[in-house]
């Protein structure tokens, strides 16, 4: 008798916890559905590329609340078109497949928001000095073609360094990358066997050696292992003090450059006329200071969302291509330039209309 | 009175066998579901490639070339290397804690293995990454290996294996604990070493529990994929190397060769898929691990089955004898037997005994070193976390959000785990007490069945599911679509475990129970379920603390903020993706928060651990007291 009654009262105490948790979710969604309760703070995410400033532009930007997800920019594009995100951010231009996921070209907007450099690192730390690349050895390396440090085709284009007879471990993304995309779209310019067997993506199908997801894991990856060779965002090989980076040789073939704030800024400001969909190259730009594997990092939006979220959104960007400038020196991005800053406020315009 | 209390009785009945049933049927309806999605979502791939994707070597996603046995050679592989290492030491160090070593030794030491087995998988790929491959490195170099990076086949199995041993130990731990006491003083009265003990009938006797604590272990092996995801080097290959032996040149796998599991390419490609025939081949890949599960499970079962009918073999062999012995004979003839037979026994023994002897004094050897050789790694990762954790940790750590601290990810943790075991015990409890009670029933073994299935599949295609079902609608990634897909990781190890527990309750308190007229629910929830209590509570505390650590299906479906969640409804933080990513980012402040995020994890695993277990020895010795 007893103990029905208290399983009785089991049960009860049961429906009202469930009551209690259906009641929670239905009031926050209520909440939710409404907008107006619940500050605006926009979700965002992708390309670990434009991470580091991204870090400091959410914690400097005073307007709302900006939650910046470093997933990749495979991901950020994905949960953009999903609807689960409020932008995204990559450095690989979005694919014919995307646009038409997303309903065509006028249902989305590409926002360059950052530019830098894509820098090869590796790690050997008994030369002290930079070594110089040409586009050609570094793909025969991410081709597996060149297996040791002091294989002819590097001592040939470092004269003097003491190169060890190391092999090499090519070190690259296993996520879906827009850093990759930048790489290898380079190597696919310069090497025409790179194009053919490797070619240009975000995800390609690396020929050798060991991958990470992200900008950092593949600096980590390269870190941790003698005689490993990567390709990051600038600012993750200038972080990693033990780790060097290489100078690549320019476009002129006039030089071996290495990235820096000058060579990257010299590369944008060959940036005169921007297309109105505001996609555009970085790779390759002439000039003697140019350093040749730069690229561009879009904010990816639709245009199509509540007016409160596109508000928001505006006002970022806004901040980010104005006032926002001012931090992207401390994080070695180079300035956007002016024309490209006025393009892109005379295009901001159909969000959220 | 008495016909309202016959009212209630009955009603009462009637509650318990519907609930048992509901229960019960979550499990294989979930499964169904769980299939059909996935067999949905992979549609496309599956027409488009169709047999070619199983036997295709080729994963080239921007030229579409899809290929799945890179990653199904992987997946074996290292699973293969962690079982190769895991089963000998556990089954060494179970049968150590159980039948030579002390019994105040074996309990804390049994204690320590189980904090072992509750260390959540994102920290020993941690270990993995921060002790394992620095070791591996030279002595890879000096044993001329190709791959000298320290990151492959062998380093994933090896952490697998410190991971899936603590658990092996402990089941079979438990099971060697069964073996009836008169089985051993058989053994030894016929004169057997321990050893020959051991080896003759402890271990035959528990071997089908073994087998089944072994497949359950390979099970969360093939679909670990945050601790193999930082160790193997995520390369889709099949690398082989030449040995020139005496006979030629051999080929043969390379284990040291970087490779990528199944688990580990949905981990890191699914997300930023390209093309949406990527992600359905990865969602295909999902289905074929599955399917990989579902075969090793059937095998299990197959193997389990058959060795519970040849056991009974000892003991056939044993009464056949005493059949002999006992024929009607005449006294002398009796007599003079049973002299032959003494005389026999003697010598053998006197022949072997030096030998014998021997061989037993090594295995007791052999299996504590197993036994040490698994405690090692507990200290090793234990004072690792702790030294690096303890350094990082403040009081800022728990009340703010990055840059200055965790307490964001502390609280969504504590939200998705406090909300999961709602969903996740009642169930697993009551499928428990339905395969316990309604043992007549058809659906016994289904439910068994996708219990096993369940209890194997890999967490991040619970992630992909609870993704679809979810995420999907809600159109955001929420604290109940992680909530859930823990809860269902929690069904099949609460069912096992209370399962086993139920079983082990004697049948006479049943007996006693119905004697005295308690109806079915009456036995079951008064009587069956409080003398379970204690290893029930040991299930729930395993499953709790496996899932409190768990990363890859929060990572479809918890999302992640770097803001305090404000609701149930939105992405929400939890910590093991902080231990991740901080971990690997190379980055002084972030790598600090993330040790001291681990610290916490493991304190809090460890303390859930303590607790849970305090109360179950409360509870037992007052059921104790009760007899």
């Amino acid at each position: 008798m007893n103990w029905v009654l208290s399983t009785r009262r089991v049960f009860l105490l049961g429906i009202l916890a469930c009551a209690f948790l259906a009641g929670c979710g239905g009031e926050v969604g209520k909440k939710n559905a409404k907008g107006s309760l619940v500050a605006t703070r926009i979700r965002g995410g992708g390309s670990s590329f434009i991470g580091p400033i991204m870090e400091l532009w959410k914690g400097a930007y005073e307007g709302t609340e900006v939650d910046y997800q470093v997933t990749g920019s495979g991901d950020g594009v994905q949960k953009l078109l999903a609807g689960e995100r409020d932008f995204g951010c990559s450095d690989a231009p979005l694919t014919p497949e995307h646009i038409q996921k997303a309903g065509g070209i006028d249902a989305i907007l590409q926002i360059p928001l950052a530019m830098g450099a894509v820098v090869p690192i590796y790690n050997l730390p008994e030369l002290a000095d930079p070594l110089n690349f040409t586009g050609e050895v570094l793909a025969d390396i991410f081709l597996g073609k060149i297996t040791k440090w002091n294989d002819p085709a590097i001592s040939k284009l470092n004269p003097g360094a003491n190169l060890p007879d190391t092999n090499i471990t090519v070190c690259a993304r296993a996520d879906g990358s827009g850093t990759s995309h930048i790489w290898t779209s380079y190597l696919s310019l310069i090497s025409p066997t790179w194009k053919e067997t490797v070619g240009a993506s975000t995800q390609p199908k690396w020929p050798v050696g060991q991958q990470a997801p992200k900008n950092a894991g593949v600096a980590k990856l390269v870190g941790d292992k003698v005689g490993a060779i990567g390709y990051v965002e600038l600012i993750y090989a200038l972080e990693k003090k033990t780790l060097k980076s290489g100078k690549i040789q320019n476009a002129d073939k006039t030089a071996f450059l290495g990235a820096s704030l000058e060579t990257t800024g010299a590369a944008v400001a060959n940036l005169k006329t921007i297309p109105d969909t505001l996609v555009f190259s970085l790779l390759q730009q002439p000039g003697k200071d140019s350093y040749p594997v730069c690229g561009t990092v879009w904010l990816v939006v639709q245009t199509k969302m509540e007016k409160s979220k596109a508000e928001a959104i505006k006002g970022f960007v806004q901040y980010a291509i104005g006032p926002g400038q001012a931090l992207c020196a401390q994080k070695h991005y180079p300035l956007l330039p002016k024309v490209l800053v006025e393009k892109i406020n005379a295009t901001l315009s159909p969000l959220g209309q | 009175m008495p016909k309202r209390a016959n009212i209630l009785k009955e009603w009462g009945d009637f509650c318990f066998r519907f609930a048992c049933y509901a229960a019960a049927l979550v499990g294989p309806a979930l499964l169904l579901l769980l299939i059909a999605l996935l067999v949905k979502a992979s549609l496309p791939s599956i027409t488009k490639f169709g047999f070619s994707f199983l036997y295709q070597t080729d994963w080239n996603p921007p030229q579409e070339k899809f290929g799945s046995v890179p990653f199904i050679y992987g997946t074996l592989m290292t699973s293969a290397i962690a079982m190769f290492i895991a089963l000998p030491l556990g089954v060494a160090a179970a049968t150590f804690l159980s039948e030579i070593s002390h019994r105040r030794w074996a309990r804390p030491a049994m204690f320590l293995i189980e904090l072992l087995a509750a260390i959540p998988s994102v920290i020993y790929g941690f270990w993995g990454i921060f002790f394992v491959v620095p070791l591996l490195q030279p002595l890879l170099k000096a044993v001329g290996a190709e791959n000298d990076t320290g990151r492959g086949m062998l380093t994933a199995g090896i952490v697998l294996a410190v991971m899936i041993a603590p658990f092996l130990t402990s089941v079979s731990y438990e099971v060697c604990k069964a073996v009836p006491m008169s089985q051993r003083e058989g053994a030894i009265a016929l004169g057997s070493t321990r050893w020959q003990m051991i080896s003759r009938v402890v271990l035959p006797y528990a071997w089908p529990g073994i087998l089944g604590a072994s497949f359950l272990s390979l099970g969360r092996a093939l679909g670990e994929t945050m601790a193999v995801a930082m160790v193997i080097g995520n390369m889709p290959q099949i690398h082989f190397t030449t040995w020139n032996s005496p006979l030629g040149p051999v080929n043969f796998p390379a284990l040291d060769a970087a490779a990528a599991t199944i688990p580990s390419v949905i981990a890191n490609q699914l997300a930023g898929a390209m093309t949406d025939m990527q992600r359905s081949a990865l969602v295909e890949l999902g289905l074929a691990l599955l399917l990989v599960t579902l075969v090793v499970n059937s095998v299990a079962r197959l193997l389990i089955w058959r060795s519970s009918r040849a056991e009974p073999k000892a003991p056939e062999i044993f009464e056949g004898k005493m059949a002999t012995l006992e024929r009607p004979e005449k006294p002398a003839v009796r007599a003079a037997r049973r002299a032959e037979l003494g005389g026999l026994l003697r010598r053998a023994v006197a022949r072997f005994a030096w030998k014998n002897q021997l061989i037993n004094q090594c295995m007791t050897v052999l299996m504590g070193f197993g036994f040490l050789l698994l405690l090692l790694p507990l200290f090793n990762i234990l004072g690792f976390v702790a030294y690096r954790g303890i350094q990082s940790l403040d009081w800022a750590f728990f009340t703010s959000k990055p840059p200055l601290g965790l307490g964001h990810a502390i609280l969504g943790t504590l939200t998705m785990v406090g909300l999961a075991p709602l969903f996740g015990v009642p169930i697993g409890i009551f499928s428990a007490l339905f395969l316990s009670e309604f043992r007549s029933s058809r659906l016994v073994p289904l439910v068994r069945f996708v219990g096993d299935i369940l209890g194997s599949t890999p967490s991040i295609i619970i992630g992909i599911f609870a993704y679809t079902i979810i995420v999907r609608p809600m159109q955001t990634d929420s604290a109940w679509a992680g909530a859930f897909a823990l809860g269902m990781m929690m069904i099949p190890v609460v069912m096992r475990s209370s399962e086993e527990a139920l079983k082990l309750v004697p049948g006479t308190l049943r007996e006693a129970s119905y004697a005295l007229g308690a109806t079915q629910a009456q036995t079951a929830l008064r009587v069956l379920l409080p003398a379970a209590l204690p290893a029930v509570v040991t299930g729930v505390i395993l499953s709790i603390s496996r899932v409190a650590g768990e990363t890859a299906p929060l990572l479809f479906t918890a999302g992640n903020t770097d803001f305090w969640p404000k609701s149930l409804n939105e992405p929400t933080p939890f910590l093991t993706y902080y231990i991740y990513y901080y971990s690997s980012e190379g980055y002084e402040d972030k790598e600090k928060l993330a040790f001291a995020g681990a610290l916490v994890l493991l304190a809090f695993v460890m303390v859930l651990n303590l607790g849970i277990r305090f109360i179950a020895s409360l509870r037992s010795a007052k059921g104790a007291r009760a007899d």
